[in-house]
């Protein structure tokens, strides 16, 4: 199971069609450290609305930081916004239009 | 290879265990095992399916949906060890007939989210019957109805005989127009080896159609009632980022998941040449499928999501926003859309 696989289905929540391919992880490490920073990135710029960062635990997994120093270590991508909710003490809804003008800022900002 | 569970559902009433009766006699389900879920403490549906023997199991005195999940995993890791054991020398696949008034949602939850369960089984297809003559009251009047039809991979128009001229072609408009990727057929008539396949394929296919505009919607749009459901078809002609698409479907499903119905996406991925299948339902998302082709010359990424009372532009603009893909977003045709209660 890729990055992604395991963000969409949470490791636990997957399953696949009868006899189907299913989305294979990266062989080789240099695609699946890329994978991870583009997975980094993009949650980040979300995050940030929240005033929470989310970084790259050593040896796997991740670390969500909030605002007052709070920090909860995760063993998936998939409990990222459960944690979030906990840390922030706001609900996170990607429909928030907030949420989306910030979104949209973040991006122009980037180099 | 894991084991296939297909769920039959339909309202009360609907003709679920005439199909199932239907489907059993059939040699293409030969070696199939069934589950049978009612609601009273006195389960009567199983003596109606002639076929009552040791891969017969009834569990009764409540919703698979709500009440008696654990039967249900229990159930089926009874049979898979009775397999194993040789006691049930063939098995492959399971047929589990739900009550009239369950939710697929929980049920699918519970066969991927089961440790043991999502190694040695896997989800099948979702089979739903309506019923022509009543049908469209009871999408107006009940939300299990239109949750049913929200989920299926497979629509099945059952006394279509007993309905008047027209009656069972509106019903299939508005279960068209409510669920855009489903296949529908007539009980009456329906190939039972089409309902046992994987759904990729076929799934692709129908997506393809619906983003050229063949499929027919229903415009109307019904106010009052419990659910109102809505399917919200986009499509997009740049490429979409994986990992900005996983991003946005399991932060929606995370916030709103139980109002996110179904939802599946055929998606040119950037730097992939065939596309992949993503499907959910609410909570619950499938490992996401290769498929091996485009099933058309159209390369567009066409995602359909069936929501219950979320603003469908909310969820265009939260789409076009995550995944940086706002110019080239476009809802699929005027009139793919259609309104529920």
């Amino acid at each position: 199971m890729c990055a992604l696989c395991g963000m969409l289905a949470g490791g636990a929540a997957a399953a696949a069609a009868p006899g189907a391919p299913l989305f294979q992880e990266p062989q080789d490490r240099i695609a699946r450290d890329r994978a991870r920073r583009i997975q980094l990135r993009l949650a980040n710029q979300v995050l940030r609305y929240y005033r929470l960062r989310l970084e790259p635990a050593a040896g796997g997994g991740w670390v969500l930081r909030g605002p007052t120093g709070r920090a909860q270590v995760l063993l998936s991508f998939a409990e990222v916004w459960s944690a979030a909710e906990r840390l922030s003490g706001r609900k996170l809804d990607p429909t928030d239009t907030g949420l989306l003008a910030f979104v949209r800022a973040e991006r122009a900002r980037a180099p | 290879m894991r084991l296939p569970i297909h769920i039959v559902t339909g309202f009360l009433g609907s003709g679920k265990t005439t199909l199932l009766r239907r489907l059993l006699a059939s040699p293409a389900l030969a070696d199939s095992a069934v589950l049978i879920n009612e609601l009273g403490e006195i389960a009567l549906d199983h003596e109606l399916v002639e076929r009552v023997d040791e891969s017969t199991v009834v569990l009764a005195g409540g919703c698979l949906c709500c009440a008696v999940r654990d039967d249900l995993s229990g159930a089926i890791r009874g049979l898979l060890g009775r397999r194993d054991r040789g006691e049930i020398p063939c098995l492959r696949r399971v047929l589990i007939e739900t009550t009239g008034l369950a939710d697929p949602g929980p049920i699918v939850r519970t066969l991927v989210a089961e440790p043991v369960l999502r190694h040695h089984a896997c989800c099948g297809n979702i089979i739903v019957t309506l019923d022509a003559l009543h049908g469209d009251g009871e999408l107006d009047r009940h939300a299990e109805s239109v949750r049913q039809l929200a989920a299926a991979d497979f629509i099945l128009l059952t006394k279509t005989d007993l309905a008047p001229d027209g009656r069972a072609a509106a019903a299939e408009d508005r279960a068209r127009a409510l669920n855009p990727v489903a296949a529908i057929r007539r009980a009456s008539s329906v190939d039972v080896a089409e309902l046992l396949q994987p759904s990729g394929d076929d799934a692709g296919a129908r997506l393809s159609m619906s983003a050229a505009g063949e499929l027919h919607h229903a415009t109307e749009s019904h106010t009052h009632g419990a659910i109102r459901a809505r399917a919200v078809c986009l499509t997009a002609s740049t490429p979409i980022d994986w990992s900005a698409y996983g991003l946005w479907l399991s932060m929606l499903l995370h916030c709103h998941g139980p109002r996110v119905l179904r939802s599946k996406a055929l998606l040119h991925v950037a730097g992939l040449d065939a596309p992949v299948l993503v499907e959910s339902v609410q909570h619950t998302v499938h490992a996401p499928v290769h498929l091996p082709r485009w099933p058309s010359p159209d390369r567009r990424s066409r995602i359909v999501v069936i929501v219950d009372g979320l603003p469908v532009q909310s969820i265009e603009q939260s789409l076009a926003v995550f995944c940086d893909i706002e110019a080239d977003l476009q809802s699929v045709p005027s009139g793919g859309t259609a309104a529920y209660s």
